[in-house]
């Protein structure tokens, strides 16, 4: 393993910041540490980068134990969500500061930010200074500057947090091309967007009040997520309290058959575009026997462009809002309309009530 | 309609009427004119006889050269130990660091002639290190000055200091630099601007320091204020003292304006 994380706890003042970290990333992998603000993530991190120190646990570069060791001597590359980039000094400078840090000679210097500029597409820029640069431009300069020293493991603290929206799509694409550029270094990615996670992580580590909650591949942690929390942030699950019976659960009084809950387990989980909206046939209801689904009400609609995304009420569920994405070419139902939410029992999982 | 009714006859300008504008500038250019403008023309009139003969006075030329030396080492000293100083109250972090740095605006509060006589306690010939000829040496004059000027530099450094992101004094040690690296290629090519400020602002203070001078009474330490001085109010020689507060103050002027002109170059290309 390239990057190891034991134990790891960091405390700031009285304030735990990170709680009993275990993570490990190898040469080659991306980690997505994923979790809303406070959740840890920046912290565990920073500890790896060498920032923080941390109160309890080790953290090991390529099997060598670093935690002691200063940021200086770890050899990490490191991307900040502001870019950090010199303001005095030309992109070239920039990237080429690490290098003279290094005290590599001044050929092997020039050579080596001349191939850094062109990976990220900046040559034509390298005499400019920051201030010269957009945010993208300057992202990709702090990212060529990160990559210049060769490092082991690339930290990205959210990298793409200060962009606006389409230039957000367009690094993202930029970063998967790095990422197949630079195939051996392992990358870990801190971020609070999910589909930013999705898209570029091999694991996903989702963290809540300075800990890990769980980490998996992303696509299992996608389609079976094994906490509620993780089914909640990572795609906006939809989460409903079950209670066994014979064959299956039932939900709100409507049994979906073929589930087995196992100990603890107590929420049904299914993602918003999985659930099928149909319209009832008698207003009202006509009881639960009636209906393909779960009874509930429309509340409200909003359009999303490429869906519309419906927020309904469950009868029986005092409290518990279902959201539904219905396909924009699709009928939606008006507001205060009685539907049934259909459950196909492919697209649901049950999940521990872990108090989310 | 209604709304082409109204605009009828309704004139808009942001311009102010020219004699409404008299009515703010007129007061204060007067008030300048008679409190500063006019005592400086009387001074450069009754200068006016004297010029040649003080120019060519030996006297003169060794102020005006030990004014320079003592404001040029002043300040040196200052720009050392205020760095010094500002970059251990910013980033070694150390309990009372705030107590220490708002200690630093306290001093910009004291006269400065304090600190010459807290010197005659410690170098006078019966204070505690009982350094005799010391205190009447130039180098009191200049230990004085750093000592008393060394917060006007440390002022703007510090804020400027306390600007600085974190993340690019990170990101600069994960690139390999260790502290003496980042503080030479990082910090203090930010926080050149307030050191060139608060350099600037010494060098102008220390020129035409007289208090500390004055206190210390040093030997061989004739600066032009305190010839401005002797000349003026011991000898009476109003011609030639006002010569040599005519040369302080294009000395002033003329370091003030080549000041401004430097900062406001590297300002212009900063924006």
């Amino acid at each position: 393993m390239t990057v190891q994380l034991q134990d790891v706890t960091v405390h700031f003042g009285r304030t735990c910041a990170l709680e009993g970290l275990d993570l490990s990333v190898a040469a080659g992998e991306t980690v997505a540490l994923l979790g809303p603000s406070g959740s840890g993530k920046s912290t565990a991190l920073k500890a790896v980068a060498g920032f923080v120190r941390p109160s309890r646990g080790r953290v090991r570069l390529a099997g060598n134990d670093v935690t002691d060791l200063p940021p200086a001597k770890r050899g990490i590359g490191v991307v900040v969500q502001q870019y950090a980039l010199f303001p005095h000094l030309r992109v070239a400078d920039n990237v080429a500061f690490g290098l003279k840090a290094a005290r590599k000679p001044r050929a092997e210097v020039a050579e080596r930010v001349g191939e850094m500029l062109e990976m990220v597409g900046m040559t034509a820029y390298a005499r400019r200074f920051p201030r010269e640069l957009s945010g993208g431009q300057q992202q990709r300069v702090a990212i060529a500057r990160a990559l210049a020293i060769r490092p082991p493991v690339l930290l990205l603290d959210e990298p793409l947090a200060a962009l606006d929206a389409q230039l957000r799509a367009d690094m993202l694409g930029e970063l998967q091309k790095l990422r197949r550029e630079v195939p051996d270094i392992a990358i870990v990615y801190v971020t609070h967007d999910q589909s930013e996670a999705l898209a570029l992580a091999d694991r996903i580590a989702v963290m809540r009040d300075a800990r890990l909650v769980d980490v998996a591949p992303a696509a299992e942690l996608y389609a079976a997520p094994p906490s509620a929390f993780t089914a909640s942030f990572l795609g906006g699950a939809n989460l409903l309290p079950v209670e066994p019976v014979e064959g299956g659960v039932k939900v709100a009084g409507h049994v979906v058959p073929g589930l087995q809950a196992a100990p603890g387990e107590s929420l049904l989980c299914i993602r918003p575009h999985a659930i099928r909206l149909e319209a009832d046939a008698v207003p009202g209801g006509g009881g639960a026997a009636g209906r393909a689904g779960v009874g509930g009400e429309v509340l409200g609609v909003q359009w999303r462009g490429a869906f519309n995304q419906v927020t309904c009420s469950v009868d029986g569920l005092a409290g518990v809002t279902v959201r539904v994405d219905v396909p924009a070419d699709r009928r939606v139902p008006e507001v205060g309309a009685d539907v049934s939410l259909v459950l196909p029992v492919e697209a649901c999982s049950l999940v521990l009530a872990d108090g989310c | 309609m209604a709304v082409e009714a109204l605009g009828v006859g309704a004139v808009v300008s942001n311009r102010p009427r020219p004699d409404g504008r008299w009515v703010w500038v007129l007061p204060p250019l007067l008030l300048i004119a008679v409190l500063v403008v006019y005592p400086l023309v009387l001074v450069a009139v009754e200068s006016a006889p004297a010029w040649g003969e003080v120019i060519a006075s030996t006297e003169f030329r060794s102020a005006l050269l030990r004014t320079v030396q003592i404001a040029v080492s002043s300040t040196a000293g200052c720009l050392v130990v205020g760095t010094f100083l500002a970059v251990v109250i910013s980033f070694v972090p150390f309990p009372g660091a705030r107590i220490v740095a708002g200690l630093v605006d306290t001093m910009l509060a004291l006269p400065s002639f304090l600190v010459a006589l807290s010197f005659t306690f410690i170098y006078g010939s019966t204070g505690i290190l009982r350094a005799g000829g010391f205190l009447t040496s130039p180098w009191a004059v200049v230990l004085a000055e750093v000592t008393f000027y060394t917060p006007f530099v440390m002022r703007p450094l510090l804020a400027a200091m306390s600007r600085l992101p974190r993340a690019q004094l990170d990101v600069a040690a994960s690139l390999g630099a260790g502290p003496w690296r980042v503080l030479r290629q990082v910090v203090l090519p930010e926080v050149r601007p307030a050191l060139l400020a608060g350099g600037s602002l010494t060098l102008l203070l220390t020129l035409n320091e007289f208090g500390i001078v004055l206190f210390l009474g040093a030997k061989g330490t004739t600066t032009l204020p305190m010839l401005v001085h002797t000349k003026g109010i011991v000898m009476f020689d109003y011609p030639g003292a006002c010569v040599i507060a005519v040369v302080q103050i294009a000395l002033s002027l003329g370091l003030y304006a080549v000041l401004r002109m430097a900062l406001g170059g590297r300002r212009a290309r900063l924006d």
